[in-house]
């Protein structure tokens, strides 16, 4: 069993972030995984950079997982952290569901990682599991590797059969952080997608989800809500059997309204906020409640609409 | 030696015991011994029985379990007694993580973690050989709300190994994170006391009962633990439970053939749990465990004690009452309250404290009492489903306390989806033979139409409305072709009539190994539901066969009649009838018609990807070739008829799947296309071609075990696995015909003699008296 760790820039490289990510990623000594830099086309490595990504031990835009049984891919992106432990826990998981989608519980990067946790430990203090924990630890939770393995203590997952839940919907069919079986990989569709990760799950009879946190990242609607939008629409609903074609365009509503109230809180530059809001008009479809939002948006401009929303 | 594996068997569960002893050649350890108490004799010097374990065979003094248990007790030599039953099984790593956990103290009452299945063990381990998952459990068979959704993830030893600081792990730690599990100690000693005080899964210290001679009760046969358990958890200071489910319960789906101790009809099943539990209490000297346990006593009477006692809480006017002996009952549950702890009978709610006070100053029995907090808890079950239910109550209080209503009868098709089957042929008799004489109520769905709402005498009631509460209590005939709801009461004087709806193809109840069906307790539902059919109508001697033992339904109370619904197909008039049919659904008569009714396959055999709502029969190859001679009547479920687009083939393709009365499309139709579906029998009557069209016959394999029929030998017509055999076929319809002729005619002698055309004539006569038909 092999895991492909797949790393794609959120805008232009960071490699601040890279090399971080890579040392949490190395740190690990889990055997079986291969890392690989998917750069766009756009950019390049200086010649000092792909020195140290050949020190590092990590390929450039040479990811082909192979179509094989047992393996798993997961796209990361460079912004984003992998906690101590995650490969090894993600190992447990993939040995006994070998062929499943494995969905990630994730911190986010934007808040304080030390601050999620003891939220996370404390939220949590009445498992049974973590007072059992506390029963045989001999450290105080105030040590950081007490916090880590308190949280570990908690790690559990389950097997998902919903796969038209449409509130679980964005944590399945994101592009970064889910670890998709390479056999269920379509080789047409772009290897970092939401359409890629979509044709998983469809494909498959359940997915896996791993509750505790094991990374962290920046949610996409977030982060880059424009390039969030282009995955969206990147998935052909023309293609959707009857199934999930209603689930999957109910969906996509959804998370017009969600990244029209994200999108206002978050910095975004008066253009792309523009440019937002007359993409998410263009993609309205069916009955929207008068007073949201997306209600709001069908009646007016864009413009007008970043001035009231932004 | 590790562990003693204590097994109590009856004669009767000798092939579950086999397959218990194939599970623990499984296990990942073997450093067990498995003492089997049973009084037939085993050889076990078969080689069956030589396993890479030791086992021994006990016998005992006595027939109960608590006795069973004792002598097993007595001759184990583990250090770790370990309960399981032999109708149970264990997941294949279970006594290798209790023995991983560092340190297991002597005083842990140490536990495999019970999950609780109806699925047997055998279908689990076919399901398994399929598509081996490696943590799959079985169906899960507890409360939905209980249901177990998350799985720990042990870590291993290199995760470990990435602990920044140099502090070293304490190794209980370190071996908590590889072998997780959940420890009840301190304060929190008593928490998950129900799961505690449960015998099977746990595991023991041996020395711990041997040392304090701990035993069962020999003299209590339902419930010879509670005794013992409670000793040892007095004993013992912590209560540890493995994370992850283990211990596999298997409870009894056929509690009429094989009922599990807890299932075995009882009359003093209360008498002898409250002499358990007076034994245990009296015996218990720690205080929190006292508590605990009474609490938890109390807890059982509160919740089922009132319900077994009261009277016309779901019966018109007996006394249902399952319990034998009240009165002793009252004085038993009297002296046992003497015992309880009071701050336990404090906490309970108010109307159930004063019952129990009341009985616990003197032995009296509460009667009314008991039957207001029974009749209150119904009540607020209905205001808590904003009163979802509330005609069904008035069912039970009211309704069925009304005078029967002589000449009533109400019928119900297919739970009141259509009006349809025998039920519409008994009616179309009584109304053309006895006009007048009866009053005839149709139960309905809502929006159903072709209701025979406007016919004379007859009135159309909404299932499950006030009005069908109403007419189900006091109509003096019922004229049902499925099942009556679950609470219906039989009331004296009244008649039941059950059409049934088909000559059975599939296993039905009593056949069947594993019930797949919403409630597992299927097989006792039905049981006690068919015993209220006054008759049963059947269609063949095969049919009368089948039932006898799918349904355990006696003999002497079969109508060999014949189908009432199937006299169309016999009727001197069917071809006037099926020229006026087709004129009704605007097929030209010159046309020839195919008929085409699938089964509908769930997902058991299809995966959810599978693009399941299309027709594998190639529609537009047959309009091609065919669409000159003959039209496409379809048939299908209403799923793959709702995405089923038919307006590209034009006046090809007839839509008939919400079509009230399959019988009338038989009569229409030249030939018909089926699967695996029970229409043929019909079908065969008119003694036309039948063609399978069987695309998916190696997948469904697994499932044509489960029929009475060898689809290969036993049928009418050809099975035809593509398209292109199909449509030879209905290109030579007569060759087909000639081939099959011997086949059909053992077929039809087989299954449809009894179809003459008057079957409903011999129904009627059977089922009504003659006073009520004058």
């Amino acid at each position: 069993m092999h895991v492909f760790v797949n790393i794609v820039p959120q805008n232009q490289l960071d490699w601040a972030c890279l090399s971080t990510l890579v040392g949490e990623l190395t740190s690990q000594h889990f055997a079986d995984a291969s890392f690989n830099l998917q750069l766009p086309a756009d950019q390049a490595l200086t010649p000092e950079q792909q020195d140290q990504v050949v020190a590092w031990g990590l390929t450039v835009n040479q990811l082909q997982p192979t179509l094989t049984p047992h393996n798993y891919l997961i796209n990361l992106r460079e912004t984003d952290h992998v906690l101590p432990g995650a490969l090894h826990q993600w190992a447990q998981v993939m040995a006994k569901h070998t062929g499943s989608p494995i969905s990630l519980a994730a911190f986010d990067s934007s808040e304080d990682l030390d601050a999620q946790i003891m939220a996370y430990v404390a939220d949590h203090q009445e498992s049974g599991l973590q007072q059992t924990y506390r029963q045989v630890a001999t450290a105080s939770i105030d040590d950081p590797d007490e916090r880590l393995l308190t949280l570990w203590s908690l790690q559990s997952y389950s097997v998902q059969t919903n796969l038209q839940n449409i509130r679980q919907m964005t944590q399945r069919i994101r592009p970064t952080g889910i670890l998709l079986p390479t056999e269920l990989l379509t080789p047409t569709l772009p290897l970092v997608s939401a359409a890629q990760a979509f044709a998983v799950l469809r494909q498959g009879t359940d997915i896996v989800r791993l509750h505790v946190p094991t990374i962290q990242r920046s949610m996409w609607a977030e982060a880059t809500p424009i390039a969030w939008l282009d995955e969206l629409t990147q998935v052909d609903t023309a293609q959707l059997d009857v199934m999930w074609q209603p689930a999957y365009t109910d969906y996509v509503q959804h998370q017009l309204n969600f990244l029209l109230t994200t999108a206002s809180r978050k910095q975004l530059s008066k253009q792309a906020h523009t440019t937002l809001m007359t993409r998410i008009k263009q993609l309205i479809i069916g009955p929207t409640h008068r007073w949201s939002r997306l209600g709001l948006l069908q009646l007016i401009s864009p413009r007008l609409a970043h001035q009231l929303f932004y | 030696m590790k562990f003693s594996i204590i097994t109590p068997c009856q004669p009767a569960e000798l092939s579950q015991l086999l397959e218990l002893r194939q599970n623990l050649v499984n296990q990942t350890t073997h450093d067990f011994e498995w003492l089997i108490a049973l009084n037939t004799p085993l050889d076990l010097t078969t080689p069956d029985w030589q396993l890479p374990f030791a086992v021994h065979q006990v016998s005992f003094d006595g027939s109960t379990l608590g006795a069973a248990r004792n002598a097993a007790m007595a001759t184990a030599v583990g250090d770790w007694l370990v309960f399981v039953d032999s109708d149970d099984y264990l997941t294949a790593n279970a006594l290798a993580e209790v023995s991983a956990i560092q340190p297991l103290s002597a005083d842990t009452l140490a536990d495999l973690y019970q999950y609780p299945t109806y699925e047997p063990h055998t279908s689990f381990v076919a399901s398994q050989e399929q598509a081996p998952i490696a943590d799959s459990l079985p169906k899960w068979g507890g409360p939905k709300r209980r249901q177990l959704k998350n799985r720990a993830v042990n870590l291993n030893e290199a995760m470990l190994n990435q602990l920044s600081s140099d502090q070293q792990l304490a190794p209980v730690a370190a071996n908590w994170l590889q072998h997780k599990y959940v420890r009840c100690t301190g304060d929190d000693r008593w928490a998950q006391f129900n799961r505690q005080l449960k015998i099977t899964g746990k595991v023991i210290d041996r020395r711990l009962v041997q040392d304090n001679q701990l035993v069962f009760d020999t003299s209590n046969a339902l419930y010879p633990d509670y005794a013992f358990l409670t000793q040892v958890m007095a004993r013992t200071s912590s209560y540890l439970r493995l994370a992850d489910p283990t211990y596999i319960r298997v409870k009894h789906n056929d509690p009429i053939n094989q009922p599990s101790v807890h299932q075995l009809e009882a009359p003093d099943r209360w008498q002898q749990r409250l002499a358990a539990w007076h034994t245990s209490l009296a015996n218990i000297s720690d205080e929190g465990l006292h508590l605990a346990f009474s609490r938890y006593c109390l807890n059982r009477i509160h919740r089922y004690l009132y319900m077994a006692l009261a009277t016309g809480a779901t019966v018109d006017d007996d006394d249902t009452s399952t319990i034998s002996n009240v009165p002793q009952l009252i004085t038993q549950l009297h002296d046992f309250l003497q015992l309880v702890d009071a701050e336990a009978l404090g906490e309970i709610s108010m109307l159930s404290r004063h019952i129990l006070n009341k009985i616990r100053r003197q032995p009296v029995y509460p009667h009314h009492a008991i039957n207001r907090i029974v009749h209150l808890r119904q009540l607020g079950r209905v205001i808590k489903h904003r009163g979802r239910g509330i005609t069904r109550l008035s069912y039970m209080w009211w309704f069925t306390k009304l005078p029967i209503k002589p000449k009533t009868i109400l019928y119900e098709s297919f739970l009141g989806r259509n009006f349809s089957d025998s039920p519409k042929a008994v009616y179309n008799y009584l109304q053309a033979n006895y006009p007048g004489q009866f009053k005839h109520v149709w139960i309905s769905n809502p929006g159903v139409t072709g209701m025979p709402d406007k016919r004379p005498n007859t009135i159309v009631v909404k299932r499950f409305g006030w009005r069908y509460m109403y007419y189900l209590a006091t109509a003096k005939f019922q004229v049902i072709n499925m099942r009556q709801p679950k609470w219906f009461v039989k009331r004296p004087s009244t008649k039941f009539l059950a059409t049934w709806h088909g000559t059975p193809l599939k296993h039905l109840v009593f056949d069947m190994d594993n019930v797949a069906s919403a409630n597992p307790l299927y097989k006792q539902i039905f049981f006690q539901q068919s015993r209220q059919w006054d008759y049963l109508v059947t269609a063949n001697q095969f049919s009368v066969d089948v039932f006898e033992h799918a349904f355990m339904y006696p003999v002497e109370k079969m109508l060999k009649s014949g189908y009432p619904r199937n006299d169309i197909l016999s009727a001197p008039d069917r071809d006037a009838r099926a020229r006026q049919i087709k004129e009704q659904l605007g097929i030209p008569q010159d046309k020839k018609i195919i008929l085409y009714a699938p089964t509908w396959r769930d997902d058991d055999y299809y995966g959810v990807g599978d693009y399941k709502f299309t027709l594998k029969l190639d529609i537009n190859r047959l309009r091609r070739e065919l669409c000159d001679e003959y039209v496409l009547v379809l048939r299908t479920h209403y799923f793959i008829t709702e995405h089923l687009d038919t307006t590209g083939f034009g006046d090809f393709v007839y839509n008939e799947s919400s079509y009230d009365d399959i019988a009338e499309l038989y009569l229409i139709s030249d030939v018909l296309i089926t699967d695996y579906s029970s229409v043929f029998f019909d079908y065969a009557i008119l003694k036309r071609p039948i063609l399978y069209f069987v695309y998916d016959y190696e997948k469904y394999g697994s499932v044509l075990r489960g029929f009475y029929l060898d689809m290969e030998k036993d049928l009418p017509g050809p099975l035809l696995k593509t398209n292109d055999d199909v449509l030879a076929a209905l290109h030579n319809l007569p060759q087909v015909t000639r081939d099959y002729a011997a086949a059909y005619q053992t077929f039809s002698q087989r299954f449809n003699v009894w179809e003459d055309g008057h079957a409903t004539q011999r129904v009627v006569d059977a089922f009504f008296d003659q006073d009520d038909l004058k």
